[in-house]
């Protein structure tokens, strides 16, 4: 074997094992004595890719296809440079022309499902839009290479944008019988559950993936997404026990001024409670239905402090209503405006809280360290 | 030319009389230069520079001393850059910065006057320019600078002058730039992989006193004492994962840690284990332990073991899970019956590494290498800065500036306040000392890298931390408010 043969296996092993600026180290010296070795180049586009150079990766991807243009390996890299530098369409090109090359290879067509979901609304010659393509491409793939879990990942992938969230579910469902570490699938089927308004079962995937591949730090972000959803819920129900308690006070007002009774008072005075365990009990379920790692992220300062201002104004103005007397109906004025003041403190108290949580996901980095997706 | 020495000292005697007088010191400086006394001359145009920065005649004399381009009005002169040709009687050294008389060394690049040799090649990461490698501004002129003149002047200042008691050097450097003491020591000459003296002990470690004590208690009290540790039943079996963010000192430690014991040190990297031909790496490390063996006592360092003994989930399709299943052979065996060899790993992913590495046995212990505390950043900041110029630098306060920076952001904060200091040397035409000031202004310009190994940590901390395994680290998050 010669030293530049020797060097290309190495950095192959390298690459392998995700060590790009390592393989970079070893090709280098490679194309720079045989700038004719297209395996080379490939080998260069693939450690660019890795490590998230796409521009380097297209210029090296595009001499590996100018060297060996009947080889498909040198167009699926080009291909891949090019979605990643934004040249979708392109890309797209590259793809078709890697499964010309060679129909019965699994990985191009699957590169190919992949790049054209990305360049999905486009139209390409034919009248077909990428959404078809992507569509047809993961059938043949999956027809090839039946037991490999990308296909069916990326198969999951192009049900999602067609609109099939249960097909999509089966086939992340396949992938992740292939590969039980499949993390990205079990991301893709945390994604369905959320959009299906399941943050808990969400958070339950996302969190499992983050498990396998902490690493990535978008399973983590999704945790926090889910999470947020769970809190918004709660929010949506503090602002209903508010409008709420409008509306028992109004009521109270209306038909029961002059007209208490011990009974009326203890109903009356009853309602703060139920108000409170209601939204206890809801906060209490949707923290259930979150995995245990991911409550310490649940954060309800604000909400706590907004139903706190809620409840003192619902029992300021049931008590003005319950036991003053109905001639002092007058003091029921600064009553109400309380009541209006307290509203719009609690609204704000839960603006601010859900502007802050937004910001600190948002915020927060998104760390991805390595593709997921064979080269 | 010759000068009269009388001369000489009544000038420099009507120069500190009135040190305000530019003509005055212009003509003792160019007197200086034409006795060929340049580093003295230069340094008085350096004065006139500061009191009247645009001084033609200064400008053309600093410019005609160094050989370079005369600024306005300048006489042409012969090139002072030629005087010392180099010489292979001077090789570059270490301890002799590169100049005309000595060759450059990779850590001095080669100027465009004097390229390097083949064996010393310039610096290919700066753009080309000036002697350093470093982009020149040239604020006073278009003059070039002297390189070899601020060169013997700062020669002299050395050692550094810190601020504060500044004695001998009271620890070491937990940092992978760190000089490889262990290395003095031969090895012993088995074939590809050798294994060396570690000359490091712990208290060479300057601060991370947890750490220390941590490695005492899990690691070095059992491995010290066989008779305790046969009084308590203690088995030897298993070895020690470090583990923690980029730059922080692991492999520093790890060599402390096989000086403390006496042991021979054999480390093990991705890049010794892989190989082109199939099967290879697998002999590879085979071979590794085997050396151990034969060397023991003797401490296997694998470095970046989250290469060496990745998930396998991950490697479906490499040839490199072979190899994780031949280091696991070869760890059962070391602990099933091999005395004297101590497996110590680290990385900086332990999230990555193959479950199977760590059961009971293997590496079942861990051990988290932070950041360097306060007393950590100071001895790495008096490590980077005692070879170069500086004065009056108060490490203490650099080390408070630099809480969560690791040892590498240190380096590089060094290498920033140097550049900083150069350069303005370039532009007052005067050569100065790295102050305290460049060092906090490369402080605030460089932020600490270790942010995207503190996200993937706290997803670590958060979801992944099964049975306790990285608590420590869940309770540092916690402490900083990470969590």
């Amino acid at each position: 074997m010669t030293d530049a043969a020797t060097a290309l296996r190495r950095a192959d092993l390298m690459l392998g094992a995700g060590r790009f600026a390592e393989a970079i180290a070893l090709i280098a010296p490679v194309v720079a004595a045989e700038p004719d070795n297209s395996r080379a180049w490939s080998l260069l586009a693939q450690a660019h890719i890795g490590s998230g150079n796409p521009a380097e990766a297209l210029a090296a991807a595009e001499r590996a296809v100018q060297l060996d243009p009947a080889a498909s390996w040198p167009h699926r890299l080009r291909s891949i440079a090019q979605r990643r530098t934004g040249r979708k369409y392109e890309a797209v090109q590259s793809a078709t022309e890697a499964c010309r090359l060679e129909p019965h290879h699994w990985m191009n067509h699957f590169n190919l499902a992949q790049t054209a979901l990305d360049g999905r609304t486009f139209v390409y010659p034919g009248g077909i839009t990428g959404l078809e393509i992507a569509q047809q491409a993961s059938a043949t793939a999956r027809s090839l290479a039946p037991n490999e879990p990308s296909v069916h990942y990326v198969s999951g992938q192009v049900s999602r944008a067609s609109g099939d969230a249960a097909g999509a579910a089966a086939h992340f469902e396949r992938a992740l019988a292939l590969d039980p570490e499949h993390s990205s699938a079990i991301n893709e089927l945390g994604r369905i559950k959320l959009e299906q308004g399941n943050a808990g079962d969400a958070a339950r995937h996302f969190v499992q993936a983050a498990r396998i591949a902490p690493g990535q730090g978008v399973y983590g972000h999704n945790v926090e997404v889910a999470v947020a959803r769970a809190e918004r819920s709660v929010r949506d129900l503090i602002r209903w026990v508010i409008y709420c308690s409008w509306l028992v006070v109004i009521v109270a007002l209306v038909i029961g001024v002059g007209q208490r009774t011990l009974t009326d008072q203890i109903v009356l005075l009853a309602v703060l409670p139920a108000a409170a365990v209601a939204v206890g009990a809801f906060w209490r379920v949707q923290l259930r239905r979150m995995p245990a790692e991911a409550r310490p992220l649940f954060q309800g300062r604000s909400m706590l402090l907004a139903l706190g201002v809620s409840l003192c104004s619902l029992l300021v103005g049931l008590s003005a209503v319950a036991f003053l007397p109905a001639r002092d109906g007058v003091y029921l004025l600064p009553v109400a405006v309380l009541m209006v003041v307290a509203r719009f403190a609690a609204f704000r108290i839960l603006r601010e809280g859900a502007r802050k949580r937004y910001e600190q996901i948002t915020g927060r980095s998104v760390t991805v360290t390595s593709s997921a997706t064979p080269t | 030319m010759a000068l009269d020495p009388s001369l000489l000292a009544s000038l420099r005697r009507a120069v500190e009389a009135m040190p305000g007088d530019v003509a005055l010191r212009l003509h003792l400086a160019t007197m200086l230069i034409e006795a060929g006394q340049r580093d003295e001359g230069i340094r008085e145009v350096g004065a006139i520079l500061q009191l009247d920065p645009a001084n033609a005649e200064a400008l053309a004399l600093i410019a005609r001393a160094a050989g370079g381009p005369a600024g306005p009005g300048a006489e042409p002169s012969g090139s002072a850059g030629t005087e010392h040709p180099a010489s292979p009687e001077h090789p570059a050294s270490p301890e002799r910065p590169a100049s005309p008389e000595h060759p450059a060394s990779p850590e001095h690049p080669a100027s465009p006057e004097h390229p390097a040799s083949p064996e010393h090649p310039a610096s290919t990461g700066h753009p080309a320019g000036s002697g350093t490698g470093h982009p020149v501004a040239t604020g006073a002129g278009d003059h070039e600078f002297d390189w070899r003149a601020a060169e013997s002047e700062l020669a002299d200042v050395l050692p550094p002058r810190f601020v504060g008691p500044d004695g001998a050097r009271n620890g070491t450097v937990p940092d992978s730039a760190a000089p490889d003491e262990a290395a003095a020591a031969g090895p012993a000459g088995d074939g590809a992989f050798d294994a060396e003296s570690a000359g490091l002990r712990l208290a060479d470690v300057a601060g991370m006193e947890d750490v220390k004590q941590r490695l005492e208690a899990a690691f070095l009290a059992p491995m010290r004492n066989p008779e305790l540790r046969r009084l308590y039943g203690k088995s030897l079996r298993g070895g020690l994962l470090m583990y923690g963010p980029p730059g922080c000192g692991k492999t520093f430690i790890a060599r402390a840690v096989a000086g403390e014991l006496g042991a021979r040190f054999l480390s093990v990297s991705f890049a010794d284990v892989v190989d082109s031909m199939l099967g290879q790496s697998e002999r590879n490390i085979h071979e590794i332990f085997d050396i151990a063996r034969r060397n023991a006592p003797c401490v296997v360092f694998l470095d970046e073991v989250d290469a060496i003994g990745q998930k396998r989930t991950q490697l479906r399709h490499t040839p490199m899970r072979a190899v994780v299943n031949q280091l696991l052979l070869e760890l059962d065996d070391v602990t099933g019956g091999n005395e004297g060899i101590f497996l110590l790993a680290a990385t900086n992913h332990p999230w990555d590494v193959d479950s199977a590495l760590r059961r009971p046995g293997r590496f079942d212990r861990t051990l988290l290498v932070l950041p360097p505390d306060q007393a950590a950043r100071a001895a790495v900041f008096r490590f980077h800065l005692r070879e170069r110029p500086v004065e009056r630098v108060n490490l203490d306060k650099l080390a408070k500036l630099t809480e969560g920076y690791s040892g590498a952001d240190i380096a590089h904060i060094c290498e920033s306040a140097a550049e900083l200091a150069l350069l303005d040397s370039v532009r007052r035409g005067e050569p100065r000392m790295i102050g305290q000031p460049d060092l906090e202004a490369a402080a605030a310009d460089i932020r600490p890298s270790l942010g995207p190994w503190f996200d993937a940590a706290r997803n670590v901390a958060l979801f992944a931390n099964e049975g306790g395994a990285y608590d420590d680290l869940a309770a540092y998050l916690k402490k900083r408010r990470m969590l």
